[in-house]
């Protein structure tokens, strides 16, 4: 079964080469497979026992509480120094922080500006139609692309979908923006040359076009959990609580995406552009317990390598 | 097309009816069902423990509810035609078994913390188990699932500054966001509503407010957004929750503590 081959590995279970078997992996599969662990969890007595052999087979890890997941750039302080995210400005921690979400923000604005105006067939340099859609509507977009596959009516929902998703990120960019004006901090810039799609092409389909945004969400989750650590001196864990809320929108866009991509709702292994870690240091006890983070500087190179115009 | 609901189950005022779960976020705009002589849980004396201790095990109470409430759904959907097949069964199955871990998960972690562990309840899932629509348990785990992502926000303050728990929670939290933009879209499938999967701009409400004044920010206006004030829902994030508001929500399908 999956899952055991998943725990047996031990630590931390990067997934580069597993990302197409785990795509291959169709809903049905997925749920036949929860029916048996379900089966166990739901048990008293066969999750015990499951959960003493994961120990015996030295998988304490699995059935101890919170660990601190997998450290990561930690220095010997447990604080994280600026060096832990390359090439990013701030004066302390928040600020780091803060633009390293910034940066992040700023290359999906720009990505799904580019794959909005792929599907409704605008130029790829066309700006954000600056006048805001009401709630359900389309504003001054229309599908115009292919649908790929979708149903009519999948493909109607997605591409408003797509559309608020376009505004929700460049909203993000302006919200984190607004709030390291206002610390007086040093604030990250748009890559000089811009960001594209592999090829310069967002997709030649709107199925195409959610499939190469996919991995751009992820990311964004992924990025956004690897980051929480790094924050020290946040008074109330406010920052915290903010860029919890900016990841839990990213997660819903990812789930969104997924179900018209006939996709799992996530989160899953593999499924972003960088190496997937968890808070228990293992894929527990199912593949979609938890959130997958990834540390920044991983981020970043998977980032400009593939997005970045140099 | 007019709503589908059921009649009025005995004991309980209204129905789950999730208007709009991404829309300004209040104690009056949680719809969840009242009940006469409900259990009244607060933050303060419902919860045990203190500190980071007692946020754990606020979050347990939710996930214990959540585990319970997603087994009631499982064992009620397949006589109301909805069962192991059907796209909504599915996902009601697989994200039942992502809420009992997340309950397995913290009690088990909070035992090991050396407790104190918020006991088991049972609950009152009358409106549950006597629905005669699928719809109304749709509406009921989808306000659910809204209001645990609202939570997890509301509870980030009251843990430890810089907690080491912080990521975790946020791990858990969300997979409750994937759970509700799902449900959502399911809902809009199956009954043609136009619910957003996602709060939208100027469309949620921000109830952590800078105090501090160093993080104070102006009316930032980028090019062709009017802004009027800042921290009014402008940021197309999830909003937060306070405990005894969430608490007062669910508090009436609480029956009483299960004695260990």
């Amino acid at each position: 079964m999956t899952i055991l081959f998943i725990i047996l590995e031990g630590g931390h279970y990067t997934l580069q080469d597993q990302e197409q078997k785990f795509e291959a992996q169709n809903y049905d599969n997925k749920a036949a497979e929860a029916q048996g662990i379900e089966g166990i969890m739901r048990d008293p007595v066969t999750r015990r026992e499951f959960m003493s052999r994961l120990s015996a087979a030295g998988l304490g890890a699995v059935a101890m509480p919170l660990l601190a997941g997998c450290g990561g750039n930690k220095t010997s302080s447990g604080k994280y120094s600026n060096a832990a995210f390359p090439g990013i400005v701030g004066r302390n921690a928040i600020e780091v922080v803060l633009n390293y979400a910034l940066t992040l923000e700023l290359a999906e604005a720009d990505l799904y500006r580019q794959s909005l105006n792929r599907a409704a067939g605008r130029v790829s340099t066309e700006s954000l139609d600056t006048r805001l859609p009401l709630p359900g509507q389309l504003g001054q977009y229309t599908l115009t692309i292919a649908t790929g596959g979708l149903d009519s009516a999948s493909a109607k929902a997605a591409f408003l979908y797509l559309l608020q998703f376009a505004y929700i990120e460049a909203t993000h960019r302006d919200f984190l923006t607004s709030i390291l004006a206002g610390l007086n901090a040093p604030i990250a810039q748009a890559n000089l040359r811009g960001y594209q799609y592999p090829n310069n092409e967002p997709g030649a389909d709107l199925k195409t076009i959610l499939a190469n945004l996919y991995p751009v969400e992820e990311t964004g989750v992924r990025a956004y959990l690897g980051a929480v650590p790094a924050l020290v001196n946040d008074t109330n864990n406010h920052i915290a609580q903010i860029a919890t809320a900016l990841y839990s929108t990213e997660a819903r866009h990812s789930a969104t995406l997924a179900y018209y991509l006939g996709k799992d709702a996530g989160p899953g292994l593999g499924l972003g552009t960088t190496t997937d870690l968890t808070v228990t240091g293992t894929a527990y006890p199912h593949s979609n317990t938890f959130e997958y983070f990834s540390q920044p500087a991983d981020v970043l190179a998977k980032l400009t390598a593939t997005y970045f115009i140099k | 097309m007019s709503d589908v609901h059921d009649p009025a189950v005995s004991g309980w005022s209204g129905l789950a009816r999730g208007a709009a779960v991404t829309a300004t976020v209040t104690a009056a705009t949680l719809l969840f069902p009242t009940k006469a002589n409900a259990l009244s849980l607060t933050y303060a004396s419902s919860v045990p423990g203190t500190g980071d201790i007692k946020v754990l095990n606020y979050a347990l109470a939710l996930e214990d509810f959540e585990a319970a409430l997603y087994q009631a759904a499982l064992a009620a959907l397949p006589a109301l035609g909805v069962a192991s097949g059907n796209a909504f069964y599915n996902y009601v199955l697989e994200f039942s078994q992502v809420e009992l871990d997340h309950a397995t998960f913290l009690r088990s972690a909070l035992t090991s913390a050396g407790g104190p562990v918020i006991s088991h309840f049972t609950y009152d899932f009358s409106i549950i188990t006597k629905a005669t629509s699928p719809r109304s348990i749709l509406e009921l785990l989808l306000q659910v699932e809204a209001t645990g992502v609202r939570a997890y926000l509301g509870a980030i303050p009251l843990f430890s500054q810089g907690s080491k728990y912080l990521q975790t929670a946020a791990a858990i939290q969300a997979t409750e966001a994937r759970h509700t933009s799902i449900l959502t879209i399911l809902r809009n499938v199956l009954y043609q509503t136009a619910t957003d999967v996602a709060p939208l701009t100027a469309d949620n409400n921000l109830t952590g407010k800078f105090t501090n004044a160093s993080f104070q920010y102006e009316n930032y206006s980028p090019t062709g957004y009017n802004i009027s004030k800042p921290n009014e829902g402008v940021a197309g994030i999830d909003a937060n929750l306070q405990p005894d508001t969430v608490l007062a929500a669910i508090g009436p399908f609480f029956v009483a503590p299960v004695a260990t």
